[in-house]
């Protein structure tokens, strides 16, 4: 391609230096922030591991108090949880997905950037608490009553719940872009079955964190209400249950563990067939069970909680789901043994790093099934053999993966090759000192050590396994540093890469090397799921402009659109350019959160209202008004923007965020069904008081405003009447309800309370949305149907999740006998 | 997505067998258990049947994409009634209720 073309893409797409690189969008510059915070955050938890283990390491050791040593477990699990693993795989996911589908860039990018920033301020939130000596130390799972108010009276369980729900957020959005980016911008021709198996892993990651991340997202805000406001969710005396917090963590906690190992078991499948140079063996198998383990994954939560009484067959359901899990696990490490088996390997560093996840992953799977077994959990419970099972699962599962990803894909990033002896150095230091820190940790479980506990007396027998233990843990820490400074070195000395390093197959090694921002020159049309094995020509072509979107004048961010199913061509989307708004969107945010810390609700509501109108000049933001509505993108493909059409990357998007929202929404209704069956104090007195005629008329005008909306189409009397319409449903319903409850008192008003306020929230976001569609079309943006579409989704959602919570809040207590 | 349909289905009846017994245990209905558990089963075992089956023959079927969709169908079907019976066993083992 001439360097022109190349000079002008590059000043479209790339991001700026200096102060203003803070205003970029770009996924490639938005994925590595994220993978080097996270890695920041690896060798914070890491520091935090040292010195739990130094203070193992002898009986009776006092370098750390038990205060100080619970804070340093909880922020150690906390960090590698929140802040390292789950950052850190998205963070390759949003750096790798739109190279390996064919892309340009995430189709959503300053929503990539909004949940760096948050991810970024939730994490300093956090921390600060060391820095004002009220760090969080109810361990990282935040069991109540422990992290409740009256035992944990200080600030950090407040820095816990606000700064990783900040964080959270993050998850969220790079969930809802990448299941977007991953279905609707595939290079044209590449059908599902054509998919790199790393985008399938990355789709269910995504769902997982869609249906997983709310049930935690609910918990730590009403545990939060609870402590700010004392509204008794969990408090047993009031109606309310610790349980629920249990149940609500491990629904959101069983999927983390897959939402940490399956991005990372993508990475293996993506980069192992490089090294056996063939395709992997038994793509429809390894996609099964990948779906399976999706699904599976949400059935194995009460696997966390098989000591806290639940009856003896319920628990025998999880055991058996927590068995069945292994067989996708199975298949996936039989896929690769067999990938390997049928080529010729190369034993380079990535593959040694696989070879050791295989090795300790299996493993780590094995003690798995074991403590799945109820009798043998209730024995092993809580003791040091559990911490051993988990990092072989977690470290094993998910940290070496990390280690060959970052060593096969540092040449995208460094145009450099790695040094084949600096990586077998960390990887030997990494591998021994792993299995020397985990390894005897297994029998000083079974010898009976507890986990948690600060100090151990003499004569136990566990002293020589500790101080292995702790020996084995400065190897491994040892191993990080020799890969930094290998990494360090090959930044500075490696040879130059060519552009497809490891001569792979998959369409990330067809760019210049160093990667350009834009990626592709031109957008590839592909016909196999290994496409520069199949036309190895394909990278020249692509960089000489000769697909789509290849044209020689670019004059703004232009990506392809395609359909799910087939990838054909639909769309040109155009992706907006560098802007401050998701960074000042985001410290709008963490000023919301920052007001809650330091209990100033006034400075809270105005960083909400502050972000909420950062939102709305997001949304604002973006093409011009007029303009064409077509363009030749190249192959005889004439397409409609996006913004021309009905069903726009923002409408899919809209219905993912819909998924999270409804899912937050029945982990609510499900709070409320939990406490009214385990709960004696159920239902409380008067709690039929609010009637049924005021609600039902609220309900009827509320509904009416979703018949208005769906007929007037858009005209603008029709939209002023629904909102009047939806505003009296808000007096109706609150005159009905709010003298009836005293939410403080119970935990039924409590949870009444909260459904109500979700519905009076979501109406408000309604009507919102409905204006900003308004003044949208007062200001001339004629052609933006997909906008007007979200809106009214948005309505007949709001009104929908009413009508459940009418049923919930109003009917069902007249249903159930007295 | 047809591909998360019989996963669902597993789901699904996961779910119900739970809380049947998270019901009907502090209700003392002990004698609905394993009928109930049963009769989800059956009809869980009854539609990867058919889906699988229907899929099964798609899966020879013009066109790559269609194809693969149908085969790794049957797949997560005979995955998902293996999971589903794995699931139920041990109604019939345990008495319904014990704690």
């Amino acid at each position: 391609m001439s360097e022109a073309l190349h000079r002008r893409l590059e000043e479209i797409w790339c991001t700026p230096k200096g102060l203003r690189a803070l205003t970029g969008v770009n996924h490639t510059t938005v994925g590595l922030r994220f993978i080097v915070t996270g890695f920041v955050f690896f060798l914070v938890g890491g520091v935090l591991a040292m010195l739990i283990r130094s203070q193992l390491a002898f009986p009776g050791n006092d370098l750390l108090g038990h205060r100080a040593y619970n804070a340093a477990f909880t922020l150690h699990g906390t960090a590698m949880m929140f802040f390292f693993a789950v950052p850190i795989m998205e963070g390759f996911a949003v750096y790798l997905i739109p190279k390996l589908i064919g892309a340009r860039d995430l189709v959503f990018p300053r929503l990539s950037a909004f949940g760096y920033w948050c991810y970024l301020f939730g994490g300093l939130l956090l921390f600060s608490s060391v820095l004002v000596g009220d760090p969080p130390d109810s361990g990282w799972f935040m069991y109540t009553p422990l992290s409740s108010k009256p035992w944990s009276p200080g600030l950090g369980s407040d820095f816990w719940l606000l700064g990783v729900t900040f964080a959270e957020i993050s998850a969220v959005a790079a969930a809802i872009e990448l299941t977007v980016s991953i279905l609707k911008t595939r290079a044209p021709g590449m059908t599902l079955a054509r998919m790199p198996l790393f985008a399938w892993y990355i789709l269910v990651t995504s769902l997982l964190i869609v249906f997983g991340f709310p049930p935690l997202i609910l918990a730590s805000i009403l545990l939060e209400v609870e402590r700010a406001f004392g509204l008794p969710f969990f408090a047993p005396h009031a109606g309310g249950d610790p349980l629920l917090w249990q149940h609500l963590f491990w629904l959101f906690g069983h999927p983390e563990v897959y939402i940490i190992f399956l991005p990372a078991a993508g990475l293996v499948s993506t980069l192992l067939p490089a090294f056996a140079q063939r395709p992997i063996a038994g793509y429809a198998w390894v996609v099964l069970a990948v779906i399976a383990t999706g699904f599976l994954s949400y059935a194995l939560w009460v696997h966390h909680m098989f000591a806290t009484g639940i009856p003896l067959l319920s628990l025998s359901f999880f055991s058996a789901a927590s068995m069945a899990v292994a067989i996708p696990s199975g298949i996936q490490v039989f896929a690769w043994i067999a990938t390997l088996w049928a080529g010729r390997p190369l034993m380079k560093v990535p593959l040694l790093f696989v070879l050791g996840f295989l090795f300790i992953f299996v493993l780590g799977g094995l003690t798995g099934v074991m403590v799945a077994l109820v009798p043998f959990d209730w024995q092993a419970h809580d003791s040091h053999f559990v911490v051993a099972h988990l990092h072989y699962v977690l470290f094993g599962g998910m940290v070496f993966p990390l280690f060959a990803g970052l060593y096969y894909w540092m040449p995208l990033v460094t145009g450099r090759q790695p040094s084949e002896t600096g990586g077998r150095v960390a990887f030997w230091l990494i591998f021994i000192g792993f299995n020397l820190t985990f390894l005897p940790m297994h029998w000083t479980g079974l010898l009976g050590m507890p986990r948690r506990v600060y100090t151990y007396p003499e004569g136990l027998g566990w002293e020589l396994l500790n101080l292995v233990s702790t020996v084995g843990g400065f190897l491994t820490a040892a191993g990080v540093a020799a890969f930094l400074i290998d990494i360090a070195l090959q930044r500075r000395y490696g040879p130059r890469s060519a552009g497809n390093a490891w001569n792979a197959g998959t369409l990330e090694w067809s760019m210049r090397s160093p990667v350009p921002s834009y990626n592709f020159a031109s957008q590839p049309a592909v016909d196999d799921r290994d496409p520069l094995w199949r036309e190895p020509e394909l990278a020249a072509k692509a960089q000489a402009g000769a697909f789509y979107l290849g044209h020689p004048e670019p004059q703004r961010r232009e990506m392809m659109v395609t359909s799910a199913l087939h990838a054909e061509p639909q769309q040109v989307a155009i992706l907006p350019g560098n802007t401050w708004t998701p960074l000042v969107a985001a410290l709008l945010t963490g000023l919301f959160f920052l007001g809650f810390l330091v209990k100033a609700y006034w400075l809270a509501a105005l960083g909400a209202a502050l972000a909420v109108a950062a939102l709305a000049a997001w949304a604002w933001q973006g093409s011009s008004r007029g303009g064409p509505l077509e363009i030749d993108a190249g192959l005889g493909a004439r397409l409609p923007f996006h913004y021309a059409t009905a069903a726009p990357p923002g409408y899919w998007g809209g219905l993912v965020t819909l998924i999270a929202d409804a899912t937050l929404y029945a982990s609510l209704l499900f709070a409320y069904f939990f406490l009214w069956t385990v709960s004696p104090a159920w239902p409380p007195q008067g709690y039929r008081d609010a009637g049924l005629a005021l609600p039902a008329l609220g309900l009827a005008v509320l509904v009416a405003s979703s018949v208005v909306v769906r007929l007037g189409r858009g005209s603008t009397p029709a939209t002023l009447f629904a909102m009047a319409l939806a505003a009296a449903f808000v007096a109706l319903e609150g005159a009905a309800l709010l003298p009836a409850l005293e939410a403080r008192s119970h935990a039924y008003d409590a949870l009444v309370f909260s459904i109500w306020g979700y519905a009076v929230l979501h109406v408000a976001v309604a009507i919102l949305m409905a204006g900003f569609v308004i003044a949208r079309r007062r200001s001339g943006y004629h052609e933006r149907v997909g906008e007007a579409r979200v809106a009214e989704l948005f309505w007949h959602y709001a009104v929908a999740a009413w009508a459940a919570g009418f049923l919930v809040v109003h009917v069902f207590p007249f249903l159930v006998p007295r | 997505m047809s591909l998360a349909l019989p996963p669902a289905v597993w789901m699904a009846h996961f779910l119900a067998v739970y809380v049947l017994v998270s019901l009907a245990c502090p209700a003392g209905l002990e004698g609905l258990v394993r009928p109930g558990v049963a009769i989800a089963t059956l009809a869980a075992l009854a539609f990867f049947a058919a889906f699988g089956f229907a899929a099964w023959r798609g899966a020879g079927a013009p066109g790559e994409t269609r194809a693969f969709i149908a085969y790794t169908n049957a797949l997560v079907c005979a995955l998902s009634a293996v999971g589903t019976l794995w699931v139920a066993a041990p109604a019939f083992m345990l008495a319904p209720c014990a704690s």
